[in-house]
C-alpha cells in the first residue's frame, strides 16, 4: 500500500516568502520542480491518458537513492528503514528490516501449518508487508500533546496531528518498544512479534496509543489554548 | 479587524477625572498622542486567533470514552475530526499564500488588515 497523497503537499515545505516569489527553506529545488515519476505504472497511465504533453517543459527533481522502479519498492518499508537507522548505517538497518520481514513470514507460516480448520487458515495473513501496513494503520494516533505556556503555567494541550506525523510517531513507537527486551532476544524477532500484535489490534503499541488518547481526553479542557 | 485609536486611553482618563473631581470645569484635557487616526490598522483579532475543531474534538472524545477508547466503534467521529483539522490547515496555508502575494481583492466588503494598509498607503488620509 502506498502513502496517500496529501491535499496540501507544499503546505509543510513553505515557511517564509518574499513579496514576489515564495521561497522554500532547506529545499534545493524550487516550487516549479515536480516530483520524479519513476514507476512503470505511472508512466503507462500518463501515456494511456494522453497527458505526456503536460510534462514536456517541466523541470523534474532527481529521484532519491532508494526510489526505484523495482517490484520490491515500498515507500513504507524505506521510511521504516530510515527511522531505524543509526549514524547513517543504512546497510545494517536494511539487514535488520529484512530479518524482521523473514521473522514475520516464519511466524505466520508456523501458525498456518498448525491451524486445524480451513476457516482459521483463511484468517491468517501471510504477506508481511500487508501486516506492517495494517499495524501502522491500527496504531496511528489522531492527536498529540503540546506544552503551551499561558499566564506562566505550562499546559499539555491536545492538538490535531497530520497524517505524515502520525505515521512517523507510530513507527517510532514500534522501534522504541522493540528495543525494550532481554539481551537474549533479537531486536528483529521482537519487532516482528510487535508488528503482528499491532495488526491484530492488541499489544504494547496499541496500548501506548490509547494511553495518549486517554491523556488527551483528560486535558481536553485546555484545547482552546491552541490557536491553530 | 480593529482600528487602533491612540486617543482612547486619554479620553478614558479624562472622563474619569471629570467624574471624581470637585470642579468639572477646571479639569484640563491632556492628549497623550495627536488626536487623529493613523494610516495603518492592526491585524489583531479575527477568526484565525480562535481555537478550531473544538466541537469535533469533544464529539470524538465522548464517543471514545463511551467505547473504552476503541477506535473502530467511532470511525465517523474520528473521520470528521481529521477532515476538520486538514481543512483548517489547508485554509491557513492559502491565507498565508494570499498574504505573501499582496493582491488586493476588488468588490469585497470584508477587507483584510493588510489590504486596508495597502489602500491607505496609496490614498493616505489628509
Amino acid at each position: 500500500m502506498l502513502i496517500p497523497k496529501l491535499v496540501y503537499p507544499q503546505a509543510l515545505l513553505f515557511t517564509r516568502a518574499s513579496i514576489f516569489k515564495t521561497a522554500v527553506r532547506s529545499a534545493s529545488f524550487g516550487p516549479q520542480f515536480i516530483d520524479p515519476i519513476f514507476k512503470h505504472e505511472d508512466i503507462d497511465r500518463i501515456i494511456a491518458n494522453n497527458e505526456l504533453k503536460n510534462y514536456t517543459d517541466v523541470p523534474v527533481k532527481p529521484p532519491t537513492s532508494f526510489q526505484t522502479c523495482s517490484t520490491f519498492y515500498n515507500p513504507v518499508k524505506e521510511k521504516f528503514i530510515n527511522y531505524m537507522m543509526k549514524k547513517g548505517n543504512k546497510e545494517l538497518a536494511r539487514e535488520v528490516f529484512e530479518y524482521t520481514v523473514k521473522s514475520i513470514k516464519r511466524i505466520q507460516i508456523e501458525k498456518y501449518n498448525k491451524a486445524t480448520s480451513d476457516e482459521e487458515r483463511e484468517s491468517i495473513i501471510l504477506d508481511p508487508y500487508v501486516i506492517i501496513d495494517k499495524a501502522i494503520e491500527n496504531t496511528k494516533p489522531i492527536l498529540k500533546l503540546r506544552s503551551i505556556k499561558r499566564a506562566a503555567v505550562t499546559y499539555q494541550v491536545p492538538i490535531p496531528i497530520s497524517d505524515k506525523e502520525a505515521r512517523f510517531k507510530c513507527m517510532k513507537w514500534h522501534i522504541e518498544i522493540a528495543k525494550d527486551k532481554p539481551s537474549e532476544v533479537r531486536f528483529s524477532d521482537n519487532l516482528a512479534q510487535i508488528l503482528i500484535d499491532g495488526a491484530d489490534n492488541k499489544g504494547k503499541v496499541v496500548k501506548k496509543k490509547t494511553d495518549l488518547h486517554r491523556q488527551c481526553e483528560a486535558n481536553r479542557a485546555y484545547a482552546h489554548y491552541y490557536f491553530g | 479587524m480593529k482600528l487602533d485609536n491612540p486617543c482612547l486611553s486619554a479620553m478614558r482618563n479624562f472622563r474619569r477625572l471629570i467624574k471624581y473631581s470637585k470642579d468639572e470645569n477646571r479639569v484640563k484635557f491632556d492628549p497623550i498622542l495627536p488626536l487623529e487616526l493613523k494610516n495603518r490598522v492592526s491585524g489583531k483579532g479575527g477568526d484565525s486567533k480562535k481555537a478550531g475543531c473544538i466541537q469535533e474534538m469533544s464529539m470524538a472524545f465522548s464517543c471514545l470514552k463511551a467505547n473504552d477508547f476503541v477506535q473502530t466503534n467511532c470511525a465517523k467521529e474520528i473521520k470528521d475530526f481529521i477532515a476538520c483539522a486538514d481543512l483548517r490547515r489547508s485554509n491557513k496555508y492559502i491565507k498565508k499564500q494570499e498574504f505573501h502575494k499582496k493582491e488586493i481583492s476588488i468588490g469585497d466588503k470584508d477587507l483584510k488588515a493588510w489590504e486596508i494598509d495597502a489602500l491607505l498607503k496609496k490614498y493616505p488620509r489628509l
